[in-house]
């Protein structure tokens, strides 16, 4: 007995002129995305390109607003690229910034590791309200905090040394990477620590031995995330440091390249671009580890 | 005119590498229930994804209702499809994902759209769980509410990827009748994936089994359990799966349910054998006897499955003479696993 | 049938203290509190003596600490400038935001899609973001020159302008501007965030959607965009959070300028605070963003709570 009323099947069935029209569709949306891609790559990248094309840009060339900025008019040099790496302290401030960001993870996942494993694993009822209470902290800002600090700084001894940074930057760093961890951690499933617990660890070398490396793909993203935050800060590196040779590149370049009114621009840009590129290549390697520790930590958190 | 036919279809995946659909051709009648079983991997699901233009087809093509519709997306070819998952919008109430598909569609404004979607949910008795969102059911009312959405958009086909895969064992059996039942309420033609030959045999108005990219028998459940195509259709469906001996370069195949002691098999024309019992399961009713044959072949571990009304005492450790009726014997080629016939086979016994 | 190995069962003693690595309780605190300590003693610690400063007469010339009551905060409140960074930060915070969320999810949706040279493509729109802001904010201030910017000659190469803009001179544009850049940097953030989102999304929803009959903006307005709630709310936290409280775009850009038309409190508090020296004062314009930024972060997580979902 039926009871749909339902169409014989030729009617309402697809023709030709949809089919045509469907597959039309189908091919001016996938344009659609690579015109959008590509706008997007431009709009990101546009700046850096045209930067790396300044910083080989003779000064007659640059200082002339009627030359084409995209073009060389007089050839490319590199002496501005030269002179940012001989006349000033650029590989210091690069180097600066590599010991601090390296010591900074370091400290980060020192104190933020075992952190996250506390409210990812071990139950306490005070969990939840701890990793939000975490994140909160991101609300004091270091816009309101560097007044303060640079205070204690002083009162530590380290005012004017790199030092300084290494200390008080795991402040911004250990928040946002307890929450990513807290999600990677999540992650691997509790069936493998317990097996470890039964084969006679203890939960610590349980934690040691099985989550960590299961969980290592996402320690590398929040490495890399926390990295980043550290080169990108400027605030407390401008309020505590004033020697040259202890600044990091982020108050390093614009201060020692902008002297009063003078803006040694294409050394300028030629630092921009070459501290862009690495960081935003290691980035990418990891960027689908990051997605996936911001899905943990967003979507279930 | 068949509601779906697919002619000549081919699905490669990894650069060709992979044959998911290796040359299918297959044609549905109005309103029957076709069951597509096979193992994992077989390209029973990827057959019901590029029925649905979920998948585009290498080559060949999919028809719908006698026209072709390769290269249309899912929503232009009248079709409803059911998921593993059942795929319920989580933030929609069980009203609105029914009503989801008849707002994509237009057409009817928004009393029509209600009145049609209480229809459906009265044909599946879930009025009552109209207000409630998708976590708040259990499982078998979620498939109810999958089924009442497929059917609010009088689809030409409902194409169900092993929607009962989700349920536990007990509410399983159930949920096959009712799903049974409904289908043949409405009268849709519905093309049906599953891995299990117990919901094939119990569902399909027909069968097709598939292997490897290819479909190695078509047809009514009874034919294919009783004459198996080849030697994979033979030993995938039936459970225990029939039994084959190796003889003069032929497999000889008997259902474990035909393989009984001599003394309990009638008829004049019948094959025996001894059989050297190791053990003997106990399994609702049934005595399932493990063991040896030997004397028509090469020595095969064999299954006999006796039923209860088989009283014939038989021990472990003993060797007992079994015997199968001449007309249960089925011959298969020994390398291609093809259906052969008996010419030339000579048995002992 | 193989015999049965008989074992020497091994058992603990009994009444066996566990070691500490085992007393979950106490571990679970010792794990945690290195990090509560080091973020009470470097944040919650300057956090009260900024308010402490906020009501002393701290300067850098005179150091010492004497209590002055709310003349530091009368004084603001008398200071135009104030008032103007305050609704510039709101405004800034605010328009940035929408931008940013709506990007966000444009380049979202595009990185998730399958298509030729998207690594690449992720390279050139990650640059943004992980490239130091001073520095990126220093092309810019090239890019918006009032003599030499690219922009500027490519417009009057097309003949939409005849002399030049004076994007960080003119208040209105230099507002547009400083927002500008917020966005252009903040985007990349958004779209990783919200990517993750957009992952999470189970296939076969997406799929049973297309089944559905459901369109490219059905899906992703009744689809896509309730089920990401979540994940944007996220973006759009971070993202305000970035610009309300960020000070280096605005420092490097415009320094606030052209006459604190473009000044945000966080600018304002260091120029008040550092250059000025007036480090009382600098605090106490500071202090009005925790509470700001507080009630924002609520509403947004509030928002979510209630739009959660799976």
């Amino acid at each position: 007995m039926r009871v749909s009323a339902q169409a014989t099947t030729a009617v309402d069935v697809p023709t030709e002129a949809e089919r045509r029209r469907a597959s039309r569709r189908h091919r001016l949306g996938r344009t659609g995305l690579y015109v959008s891609a590509i706008l997007a790559a431009l709009i990101g990248a546009g700046p850096f390109v045209w930067a790396a094309i300044t910083a080989l840009k003779q000064d007659p060339d640059l200082y002339n607003p009627d030359n084409n900025p995209f073009v060389f008019n007089p050839a490319p040099t590199f002496q501005h690229v030269r002179y940012l790496f001989d006349q000033t302290a650029f590989l210091t401030f690069a180097w600066n910034t590599l010991w601090v960001g390296v010591l900074v993870v370091a400290i980060t996942l020192l104190l933020g590791m075992p952190a996250a494993y506390s409210l990812a694993r071990l139950d306490r009822p005070w969990s939840g309200p701890m990793g939000v209470a975490i994140f909160f902290v991101y609300l004091v800002p270091p816009s309101l905090l560097f007044l303060s600090l640079s205070r204690i700084v002083a009162a530590t001894g380290l005012q004017d040394s790199t030092w300084s940074l290494v200390l008080i930057y795991p402040t911004i760093t250990i928040p946002v990477s307890v929450w990513l961890l807290i999600g990677y951690l999540k992650s691997v499933p509790r069936d493998i620590e317990e097996q470890a617990m039964v084969d006679g660890y203890s939960r610590l070398g349980a934690f040691l031995r099985t989550v960590v490396p299961l969980a290592l793909p996402g320690i590398v993203a929040v490495v890399v995330f926390a990295f980043t935050l550290t080169a990108s800060e400027f605030i407390y590196a401008l309020a505590f440091i004033s020697p040259t040779h202890e600044k990091v590149i982020s108050t390093g370049v614009p201060t020692e390249l902008i002297r009063g009114d003078v803006f040694f621009w294409q050394s300028l840009q030629a630092a921009t671009v070459l501290v862009a590129v690495p960081i935003a290549f290691v980035f990418n390697l990891f960027l689908e580890r990051l997605i996936a520790g911001f899905t943990m930590g967003a979507v279930k958190g | 005119m068949s509601v779906v036919e697919v002619r000549g279809l081919r699905k490669d995946f990894d650069s060709g590498r992979v044959h998911a659909i290796d040359g299918i051709d297959l044609a549905t009648t109005e309103g029957e229930y076709l069951v597509l079983l096979g193992p994992s991997g077989c390209g029973k699901t990827t057959l019901l994804r590029t029925i649905a233009g979920l998948e585009q087809p290498t080559k060949g093509d999919v028809l719908i209702g006698g026209r072709i519709v390769t290269g249309l997306p899912p929503r232009a070819r009248k079709i409803a499809m059911v998921f593993q998952s059942y795929a319920l919008y989580p933030h929609k109430t069980v009203l609105q994902n029914i009503v989801f598909p008849l707002k994509a569609s237009g057409g009817m404004d928004r009393a029509e759209r209600e009145q049609k979607a209480r229809w459906a949910a009265g044909l599946l008795t879930i009025e009552h769980l109209l207000s409630r969102k998708p976590r708040q059911l259990s499982g078998g009312e979620r498939q109810r509410v999958a089924l009442a959405r497929a059917l609010v958009r009088d689809p030409a086909v409902f194409l169900l990827d092993e929607p009962l895969s989700n349920l536990d064992a007990k509410l399983r059996a159930s949920a096959r009748d009712e799903l049974k039942g409904f289908q043949q309420r409405v009268g849709t033609t519905t093309i049906y994936v599953t891995h299990d030959q117990t919901e094939a045999m119990g569902l399909g108005d027909r069968i097709a089994v598939l292997y490897e990219g290819r479909v190695r028998q078509l047809g009514e459940p009874v034919e294919v359990y009783d004459h198996p195509a080849d030697t994979f259709v033979a030993t995938f469906i039936g459970s225990p799966p029939m039994n084959l001996v190796p003889v003069d370069g032929r497999l000889v195949g008997f259902r474990p349910e035909h393989l009984l002691p001599t003394e309990d098999v009638r008829g004049a024309e019948r094959t025996t054998m001894p059989l050297h019992v190791d053990r003997i399961e106990y399994l609702s009713g049934d005595r399932h006897v493990y063991g040896t044959v030997t004397g028509i072949g090469e020595p095969t571990r064999v299954i006999a499955r006796l039923p209860a009304t088989v009283t014939t005492p038989i021990a472990a450790g003993e060797t007992h003479t079994f015997a199968v009726g001449a007309d249960r014997l089925r011959f298969f080629d020994a390398e291609s696993g093809q259906r052969s016939t008996a010419a030339g086979i000579r048995l002992g016994g | 049938m193989a015999e049965a190995v008989r074992t020497e069962a091994v058992l603990p003693a009994v009444g066996a203290r566990r070691r500490l690595s085992d007393r979950e309780g106490a571990l679970a605190w010792l794990f945690l509190l290195p990090s509560v300590v080091y973020i009470v003693a470097l944040v919650a610690l300057p956090f009260v003596l900024a308010i402490g400063f906020s009501f002393s007469d701290v300067t850098a010339g005179d150091p010492s600490f004497d209590w002055v009551g709310v003349r530091n905060y009368r004084r603001i409140f008398d200071d135009p400038v104030f008032w103007h960074s305050l609704q510039n930060t709101l405004v800034f915070t605010a328009i940035s935001m929408a931008l940013i969320v709506v990007f966000g999810k444009v380049l979202a949706n595009i990185l998730v899609a399958d298509f030729r040279g998207k690594w690449l493509v992720r390279f050139l729109v990650l640059l943004p973001w992980t490239t130091p802001v001073a520095l990126s904010s220093i092309a810019w201030l090239w890019l918006l020159d009032s003599v030499y910017s690219p922009i500027d000659w490519v417009l009057r190469q097309i003949g939409l302008l005849q002399t030049n803009t004076y994007w960080l001179g003119r208040p209105h544009l230099a507002m547009a501007s400083v927002i500008a850049v917020h966005v252009w940097r903040l985007v990349p953030l958004a779209a990783v965030i919200m990517m993750a989102g957009l992952v999470a999304i189970p296939k076969e929803v997406q799929e049973q959607a297309e089944v559905d009959g459901a369109g490219f903006w059905r899906r992703m307005f009744e689809i896509t965009i309730p089920l990401t709630m979540p994940v944007i709310a996220v973006a759009a936290l971070f993202g305000a959070i970035f610009t309300f409280t960020d000070m280096t775009v605005v420092y490097i850009l415009t320094r606030g300028g052209p006459t604190n038309s473009t000044q945000v409190l966080a600018s304002w508090a260091f120029f008040r605070g550092i250059e000025g020296g007036d480090v009382a004062q600098g605090a106490a314009i500071a202090l009005f963003l925790f509470p700001l930024l507080l009630a924002a972060a609520i509403a947004i997580l509030r928002a979510v709570r209630r739009m959660e979902v799976l």
